[in-house]
């Protein structure tokens, strides 16, 4: 537990969305409403909050990723609600990422984004890779697979760009993610 | 000697100089951060209802026992007021570590009445030691990981 949580946890965005926002005196008073994207930084910059449960009303606060000091399975984890911030501290465009293209640098479409796998760290949220729903290129023989993310990113409104390398580690285990986004990082530079 | 805080709940409060029961044991108001017993909150002695761990005489198996009623007095403070409210209880609520993982819900709380700690938490099958307590909150009970 002590290493994995050193080393970081791999999330997937979509399963953040209503998860309790508990500080460490267990107190907890709203849950995540949405993810918020930098696309061009290749990271998370922090999360839209809800009152808890089926009627509840945005929030004025913002979560940055700075505050959280850890994602689990059940909560997000913060110090205490010092942390919440006004929304001009989200920066980032809070674009829809899902449904987006992914297509390599030499032109060859892999994909749609149906999720974004997040490597997060004590104040940090990575973005580490896209679940896709893959297009014949990319030579997957499932309908859902994981492309490893560079660092940064070029994205339009439609199409977010990965380098050609990425094809090559396209992956169906999220634990193998890391180590792809990591050699398609070390390759890319 | 050890006690199930479960056990606990209930047991006569006995004022010795008159030899009468001025309530039971209601609960426990704890200090997350140190793991200590700071008090134990008791029902039916009207608002007089914290009886700090340094005014109890002894914990025996059927009884409390205090010396006068003085040992009673009404909650001071933030711990005491939540610990009376019964907010500091433990059990049934939910747990979760600092790492944002669910535990079964706290079943029972084990207490060393002669040190006044808390030696572990019953949670589910497993017992947690008492070092392991960081928090209890309005939402969760907060352990180490």
């Amino acid at each position: 537990m002590t290493a994995s949580s050193e080393q970081g946890r791999i999330v997937r965005a979509t399963d953040l969305i209503g998860r309790r926002v508990v500080t460490l005196g267990g107190n907890s008073s709203v849950e995540v409403k949405d993810v918020v994207f930098d696309t061009s930084a290749g990271s998370v910059t922090g999360f839209t909050l809800r009152a808890p449960g089926l009627l509840g009303g945005p929030q004025s606060v913002v979560l940055p990723i700075a505050g959280v000091e850890s994602i689990g399975d059940d909560a997000v984890m913060i110090t205490d609600e010092q942390v919440f911030a006004q929304p001009e501290a989200l920066v980032g465009s809070g674009d829809d990422i899902m449904g987006d293209r992914i297509i390599t640098d030499d032109g060859t479409a892999l994909g749609t984004v149906t999720d974004v796998a997040v490597l997060v760290t004590k104040g940090d949220g990575d973005i580490i890779g896209f679940e896709i729903e893959p297009t014949d290129a990319a030579g997957a023989n499932t309908d859902r697979v994981l492309v490893p993310s560079p660092d940064a990113l070029a994205m339009s409104d439609e199409a977010i760009v990965v380098p050609a390398a990425a094809r090559d580690h396209i992956t169906t285990d999220v634990d193998a993610l890391r180590s792809a986004a990591a050699s398609l990082r070390g390759s890319s530079s | 000697m050890s006690t199930n805080l479960s056990d606990l709940k209930g047991r006569d409060v006995l004022d010795l100089a008159t030899a009468k029961a001025v309530g039971t044991v209601a609960s426990v108001v704890i200090d997350a951060s140190t793991g200590r017993i700071s008090a134990l909150t008791v029902s039916g002695s009207g608002d007089a209802d914290v009886l700090r761990w340094d005014k109890i005489k002894a914990i025996g198996p059927d009884a409390v026992t205090i010396e006068d009623a003085s040992a009673l007095t009404a909650a001071q403070g933030a711990s005491e007021e939540a610990g009376s409210r019964g907010d500091t209880d433990p059990i049934g609520r939910r747990v979760l570590t600092v790492d944002g993982d669910e535990l079964p819900k706290v079943d029972d709380l084990a207490i060393d009445t002669d040190a006044g700690s808390v030696v572990g938490l019953q949670v589910g099958d497993q017992v947690l030691g008492g070092m392991r307590l960081r928090a209890i909150g309005d939402y969760a009970v907060i352990v180490t990981a």
